[in-house]
Order: structure tokens, then sequence, then C-alpha cells
């Protein structure tokens, strides 16, 4: 089943070049670092906007930071907090998501009830409050991430669970007398793993997207540090003279969030092509 | 369908409450208060001791009632920076962000269903491969990524349209088209396959045998039937739609509501962060109710099961 899985998302022309991408950039984050290209502070006035060259792969900005070494660092801010994000998101997600479905009655409606209000709030919203009543540290920054998208996890894992709630193996396990939380692990988290899988994947775009948001509404991550939306938002005075300034950063944002989209899409249609026929 | 409509609104009443005081109360506990500055000389207890001789600290709850009240009766929103009535400024920049929501969603309803349409009719055509890649490019693009490369293609290229100031109708074409960007792509995708799915239908095919035009066939019969998961779809976008708009705002520095709150964030202007947050809830609220009364509008199955009282669809 899994190795079927696996040879089909291989086969899989654009999910395979958008994994091929997001690893490299992904290594390159943490590889590049280590050859040089890590100090992003440091203001060089001397070197504003140096021609194009090895040290300088993407010139420098209008302080003389080398941007291809904030870009870089930056990438681990946005990809990394949102990762952060993401694996909060999905297990609480999934935990809640399947509790609720398998136990139902009170404790499925008030969960429903819960998503629908915290999924109406618009989340730049949640995000900023969270911010501005808990401090301003990275990890309340990924929590805020996280909780925005919670509720879209809940859903989502909840619908498949009340559809594996009602086959016969489930009954017949609960006849031979196992208990829930055997139930659970062994039988409902297994029959769902795809939708958690998928749901990861799709969650992680939408948390870079949310990271990049905050950080472009200068909300969260304060300045010298390099995360990609902050960089548009500091850039953003320079749009009309130095337009490679904000355009870099975006193009990054932008490859990350559709490699990441297209490896969702890949994963679903290799996991689920039943499913999925018709697209 | 009266009482139906009474009913949604007592209960977004409550919510509006609830979420309310939610914020009030995260805004009084928050560090950093606006009379901490009586604390510079040492005397840490200074305020308990000056409210407790003065007996003016009531509770949290007794503040917020009044809050409510005094908003409520008088339409008066107090600023702590700004020493006014805030009421004229939020109600004019209300308008500009429901013009721009608005035409957000029409821009979506309009250009979403009939693209979906077509794509589905013809389906496997360049026109419908086109569609799908381009809504799939643009959708997975962060709003402000995609406000920048329409900023930097039609106004520091092309010279063609002004990226900021509110006066005329060409000032609000790149916000609509930002708005409409995220939840575009996925309006066209639910149309289409819903137009798909019907165009299979043996009726369709009984229209044909007919000799109907194909136009009556498209328009008539199968977008009607596939309109119903749309109008769904969109609903579950409307807050992704609100965070887009104040990103728009932000980006094309148009006097909105979003544009407000963050700017009261970045003030520490509780006044201006509760007015506005208020003012969000409340349109938030009223498009839900607006949307579950067109659907039930449009959907006479579920009409009669909310009628008679069973709201959980």
């Amino acid at each position: 089943m899994f190795k079927r899985a696996v040879r089909r998302f291989v086969r899989n022309r654009t999910a395979m070049i958008a994994l091929i991408i997001f690893v490299m950039m992904v290594l390159s984050c943490f590889i590049f670092p280590l050859l040089g290209y890590n100090d992003f502070e440091s203001l060089h006035l001397e070197s504003q906007y140096a021609p194009v060259s090895l040290r300088h792969p993407f010139s420098t900005d209008n302080l003389g930071r080398d941007l291809f070494t904030r870009i870089v660092i930056g990438g681990r801010y946005t990809l990394g907090l949102s990762f952060i994000a993401t694996i909060i998101a999905v297990v609480f997600g999934v935990a809640i998501g399947t509790l609720a479905a398998y136990k139902g009655g009170w404790l499925d409606n008030f969960t429903s009830g819960l998503t629908q209000a915290v999924s109406a709030i618009p989340y730049v919203l949640t995000a900023i409050i969270l911010e501005v009543s808990l401090g301003w540290g990275q990890g309340w920054f990924s929590l805020a991430i996280a909780l925005a998208n919670m509720p879209a996890v809940i859903q989502s894992v909840r619908a498949a669970v009340l559809k594996v709630r009602q086959q016969e193996f489930i009954s017949a396990a609960r006849v031979a007398g196992k208990s829930d939380l055997f139930i659970i692990t062994k039988h409902v988290l297994r029959n769902i793993y795809s939708t958690v899988i998928v749901r990861f994947c799709s969650t992680y775009a939408a948390s870079i997207v949310a990271c990049s948001v905050l950080g472009y509404l200068e909300v969260g991550i304060s300045s010298p540090a390099p995360e990609w939306g902050r960089m548009v938002a500091d850039y953003f005075h320079l749009i009309q003279t130095r337009g490679f300034l904000v355009f870099i950063p975006c193009l990054f944002i932008s490859r990350s969030v559709l490699c990441v989209t297209m490896i969702s899409h890949g994963l679903r249609d290799a996991l689920d092509p039943k499913e999925y026929q018709h697209e | 369908m009266f009482k139906f409509i009474v009913k949604r609104i007592l209960t977004a009443f409550v919510v509006l409450l609830v979420a309310m005081f939610a914020v009030f109360a995260i805004l009084t506990y928050i560090p950093g208060s606006r009379l901490g500055y009586l604390n510079i000389w040492g005397q840490g207890d200074l305020l308990d001791h000056l409210f407790t001789a003065l007996s003016v600290k009531p509770s949290l709850f007794t503040r917020y009632l009044r809050y409510i009240y005094n908003v409520f009766t008088t339409f008066h929103f107090a600023s702590m920076a700004r020493h006014h009535d805030l009421s004229a400024t939020v109600l004019q920049r209300t308008r500009f962000t429901l013009l721009l929501t608005f035409s957000g969603f029409i821009f979506i309803v309009i250009f979403g269903i009939s693209a979906g349409a077509y794509a589905a009719y013809k389906k496997g055509s360049l026109f419908d491969k086109a569609v799908s890649l381009l809504s799939m490019f643009v959708a997975s693009l962060p709003p402000f990524c995609l406000a920048i490369y329409l900023a930097m293609i039609f106004c520091l290229g092309l010279h063609l349209l002004p990226v900021f100031g509110y006066d005329s109708i060409k000032n609000f074409i790149l916000p609509t088209i930002t708005i409409a960007s995220a939840s575009l792509a996925t309006t066209i995708q639910t149309c289409r396959f819903a137009v798909i799915e019907e165009l299979n239908k043996p009726y369709i095919k009984n229209l044909r045998s007919r000799g109907q035009k194909e136009g009556v066939i498209l328009f008539r019969h199968a977008l009607r039937n596939a309109v119903l998961p749309t109008i769904s779809v969109i609903r579950e976008k409307t807050a992704s739609i609100f965070v887009s708009t104040f990103i728009a705002e932000w980006f094309y520095a148009i006097p909105g509501i979003g544009y407000y709150l963050i700017q009261g964030i970045n003030s520490r202007d509780y006044g201006v962060i509760m007015a506005s947050t208020m003012v969000i809830a409340i349109i938030l609220l009223l498009f839900n109710i607006i949307s579950e009364v067109l659907y039930c509008v449009f959907d006479p199955q579920l009409r009669s099961t909310q009628l008679r009282g069973e709201t959980d669809v």
C-alpha cells in the first residue's frame, strides 16, 4: 500500500519537481550559513547595492547587508516557524478532531461550534490578539499561526473519522471488548493517515502564507530578523528604485508556497487515487 | 423565515458580546497600561492606592458592561490617543472596507462562476487547463505577494493603474483582484466540478435530444443546480476574504477598518482596537446571516428543515 503510493508519487512529474526544488531550498537554508553566508545584520554602508558577485549573489540592500544571506537565514524563520506551527496544528487538530468525532455527543457539538467560531475570526486578528496579549516571542508567534490553521485540520479529520467510524470493523472491535484507546490508535488513526499526511502538507502551505503575511503586517517578528514577509515590508519603500529588494523575498515566498501546494496535490493523488480520479 | 432570521440575529448578538468581552479582557490584562507612567516614581502600587482611595476601580465585568452600554446607547467610541469620538471615523472607514469587500465578492461570484462553468463546458480544452493552472498559481500566492506583482506589472511596468489612493474607480481594480485572488481558485474549481457532474446527468441528454440550445442548457439548467455548492464554498471563504481585504487596505493605502485596526495595535490605542474589532465582528456576523438566508432561498430542502428549527446544517 505504502510502497505503491510512493511509486505513484515518484511518477507524478510536477510533484517530484516541486519536492526537489523545495528540498533544495530547505537544505540551502542550512548549508549556506555554514559556508560563510551568515552575517545578516551588521551594516556596511560603504557597500550599498554592491554589484552581483559570488560574495553577493543577490547584491546588497540599502544598508549594505548581503541580500542572499538575509534570504537564506530568513528561510529558517519563515519555513522553520511555520513548520513548528504546522506540527502544533496537526497534532492538536488530529487529537481533538478524532476525539470529538469518535465520542460524538456534546463533545462533538462543542468542538464543531468552537471551530466554527474560531474560523469565523480572521486569523490575522487572532494572531495579533495572541501576540499582543502573550508577548512578542517566536514561540507565541508559531502558536498564533497554529491556532489559525487548527479549525481546518479539525474539520477534515473529523469528517474522515466519522466516515471510518461507521464501518463494521469498528463495531466488531467494540463487540470484541477492545478499549476506546485501542480502537482509536489501532483502527481509526491507521485509516485516516492519508488524510492527515495531505492535511499536514496543505496546512504547511497555509502556515507559510500566514507567517509571511504577519511578517508583512509587521506583527510579531521584529525588524533585524530577516523573515521573508518582514523583509518585503522593510524594503517596500524602495520598490520604485530598487525593485529587486522587494521582488526577491516575494519570489521566495511564492515559490515555497507553490512547491508545498504542488507536493500536497501530488500526495493527495498518490495516497487516495480513487477519490480524486476526476481531476 | 422571519422567525429564523430573528433567531439568527439574536445568536449573532450573543456571539458578538462574548467575543468583544474576550478582546476587552485581553486588552485589560496585557502589559503596558496607559496609566503605567504613574509608576515611574517608584511607588509600584501607587495606582492601586489611588484607585482604592478614590474607590473607582470597578471590576472587569462592570467596566465591560459600562463600555458596551455607552457604545450602544450613545454610539460613542472613546479613543485614548486622540481625545475625540471615534464613531464618525469608524463609519467613514467602514464604508471603504464594505466597498472593497463587496467588489471582491462580486468579482468572485461573476468571474468564478462564469469561468468555472465555461471551463466545465469546454472540459479538457486549452481554456480549461489554462484556467485551472492559473487559478492554482494565483491561489497559492500570499495576497501581498500578488499585490506586489500586480503593482510591479500594472503600475511600475505598464503605467496603467494607480497603486494607492481612493478617488476614482481605477484605484479599486487592483485591490479587488487582490482580495478575490485567494478564494477565486476554489470557487472556479468547485463550480467547474459541479457543472461537470450536472452535465453528465441524464436530464441534460434529454434536453439535448429535444434540440435545446447549448447556452440555455448550460446557464439555465446545469448552472442553476451547480450554484449551490459554489455559494457554500464562497461562504466558507468569507473570513479569508476579509483577511485579504485588510492586506489590500494596508498595501494600497486605503483607509479602511483593517488598516485602522493595524494602526491602533501599533500605537496601542485600545479604543481604536475595540471599535474596529467590533465593527469587523459585526460585519462578519452580518455576512454569515445574509449568506445563510441566501442559502435557504436557493435550497428548498434546507429551507424546510431550517424553518422547523433544526438549525444545525
